[in-house]
């Protein structure tokens, strides 16, 4: 049930992010998440897309640098203390949570968190047991 | 050991001797070699001065320049009818360096390519087969004449044809072999393309030389041809191969200092510098007849390695020669050599990436920023992991610099290029 995660390394510079985005608009492809981690000299940014596979390629053509890798969509209703709940599954299970970012969708009325743990099949075990309910690969990318 | 006598000869001996010698040998150029007469004079020394191994610090150096100046055989203290071999190295930057050797020069050079050969293990009844290039390069013949001088069946197969030297390898059961690195790893290669077995060569060692490499090549050749690898050094302003040679202890170069005598200085003052710290190589010839050559400032760097060898041997130990003096740059005051941070980052899980050292001046203060080009093998996707793997170059550099660096990933590609090779160093202090 995990989802490909494409991370790209990108300097710090006025367009660099441009240049990307270009790229991937190019291959006339949807972005569906993405977060931008920063440090002082470069950026990562991730993104989970409707063809990874694709966009990888294209992106390692143009001389980025591009590592793809599971993470997991994890759907929950948009009101307080849901993303608590799966954050305590999680901690309850010893699953070390690396980075996450989320968004809500205002026509389903939920909310989406992707997360990032080395632990990816214990914490999809965990989270389907306590019926946290997982985001079907499918619907990201048709 | 191929010869106990000299290789572990008592130190205080062993510097009596180089005493004698290097007086010996002043006196000789000053009568025969119109321009070290000139020099010495200049420099106000006669050979009187010079009696004992310390008194070589009194005498001027020579440098390639010279060389160039007096060629061909200008510097040469014997007259041509003396010579009996003459070698030239190809000058990419300038006239060609031309060395002579007399019959005794030959005998000499024998002596130390078997010292090279015996300290890897070979005797006569090894089988060896020499693919350094034959003619005016060093490498072919001063390994044939090593090889013979062991009494070894010698296979002159100098370099290239690559199929022809793996049958040959095959056939004629070679043991040892002498080439460059590089072409180690072409064998080996070949060996593989081919589906060659291991079990059908007889090969256990290999010396290698002539060209810079890694203790990774070292390892990918050992595993790659199932040999023992053995550094090998020498330049033929000196000798050519045989100056200095590797024990089974792999860890730096035993110098023939019975013939060759070695002097680690500061290129900038010319000084010695303490023993254990980076400087140029300086050689000075003490028993060559036609070419001997006073502190010859080689212009490689490496540092002597203190301590005794468990192999015996009381000749002094000198690092791999890490890189050249003229792209030697000085921050806050220490010597610091591009190479030296290849090297690092080279062994860094043998990392290749571009690199580029960008020297600025902030107020009093020079900082190093080395920009490293990200490869995916170095990248997880993770920041954590990059920070981590950033510390960790960060300290293999400052602990083979002595300095503090910044360390700093930027994309690929975007270091740049001139003619193809990168540009290594930037140096943006206006002093």
């Amino acid at each position: 049930m995990s989802l490909q995660q494409i991370s790209i390394f990108i300097e710090n510079h006025v367009g660099s992010l441009a240049e990307l985005t270009k790229i991937i608009k190019d291959e006339d492809i949807n972005i569906r998440a993405l977060s931008i981690a920063d440090s002082s000299d470069y950026g990562i940014i991730r993104l989970i897309v409707n063809h990874p596979d694709i966009a990888a390629e294209k992106l390692r053509s143009k001389g980025f640098i591009v590592n793809i890798s599971n993470v997991l969509g994890i759907r929950m209703n948009d009101v307080p203390g849901a993303f608590h709940e799966v954050i305590s599954v999680l901690a309850k299970s010893d699953v070390m949570v690396e980075y996450g970012y989320a968004f809500v969708s205002p026509v389903s009325g939920k909310a989406y968190v992707i997360i990032g743990t080395r632990d990816i099949d214990n914490a999809t075990k965990v989270l389907t047991e306590n019926n946290i309910e997982l985001v079907d690969p499918a619907e990201v990318y048709s | 050991m191929y010869n106990p006598a000299s290789e572990s000869m008592p130190v205080e001996q062993l510097r009596a001797l180089q005493g004698e010698r290097l007086s010996a040998m002043v006196k000789r150029v000053y009568e025969n070699v119109p321009f070290y007469r000139n020099k010495l004079q200049q420099a106000g020394i006669s050979p009187e001065d010079i009696r004992t191994a310390d008194d070589i610090v009194k005498l001027p150096f020579t440098t390639k320049q010279d060389m160039r100046d007096n060629y061909p055989f200008g510097l040469f203290a014997v007259p041509m009818s003396d010579v009996v071999r003459i070698h030239a190295s190809s000058g990419t930057t300038g006239k060609q360096t031309v060395v002579g050797y007399t019959k005794n020069d030959i005998h000499l050079w024998g002596e130390v390519m078997a010292r090279t050969l015996g300290a890897g293990g070979v005797t006569k009844d090894d089988i060896g087969q020499i693919s350094y290039g034959y003619g005016l390069f060093t490498g072919g013949l001063g390994g044939n004449v090593g090889s013979e001088t062991i009494g070894c069946a010698t296979i002159p197969c100098s370099t290239g044809n690559t199929r022809r030297q793996v049958t040959i390898m095959q056939d004629f059961k070679s043991s040892f072999l002498l080439c460059t690195p590089s072409y180690a790893l072409t064998i080996a290669e070949y060996i593989e393309d081919n589906h060659i077995p291991l079990e059908s060569l007889s090969l256990k060692k290999g010396f290698f030389g002539a060209e810079p490499w890694t203790e990774n090549m070292r390892r990918e050749i050992e595993r790659r041809l199932g040999i023992e690898a053995f550094d090998i050094y020498g330049l033929s302003e000196v000798i050519g191969p045989g100056v200095g040679f590797e024990c089974t202890e792999h860890n730096g170069l035993h110098i023939n200092e019975d013939h060759f005598m070695l002097e680690i200085i500061d290129p900038e003052t010319g000084k010695p510098v303490p023993d254990g710290e980076q400087g140029e190589i300086v050689f000075t010839c003490i028993t060559k007849e036609a070419l001997p050559l006073i502190r010859y400032r080689t212009r490689d760097i490496a540092h002597k390695i203190t301590g005794t060898c468990s192999c015996g041997r009381t000749l002094v130990k000198m690092s791999k020669p890490a890189g050249r003096t003229d792209d030697m740059l000085i921050i806050r005051g220490v010597n610091v050599f591009p190479s030296q941070i290849e090297s690092v980052l080279m062994e860094l899980e043998g990392l290749q990436p571009h690199y580029q050292l960008i020297v600025e001046r902030e107020g009093p203060l020079d900082r190093l920023t080395v920009l490293i080009e990200l490869t995916e093998t170095m990248f997880t996707g993770e920041v954590r992991m990059l920070e981590a793997l950033n510390k960790k170059i960060r300290s293999a550099i400052e602990s083979t610099l002595g300095i503090a660096v910044n360390v700093k990933f930027v994309a690929p590609k975007s270091i740049e290029r001139f003619e193809g090779k990168a540009v290594r160093v930037i140096d943006k202090r206006k002093l």
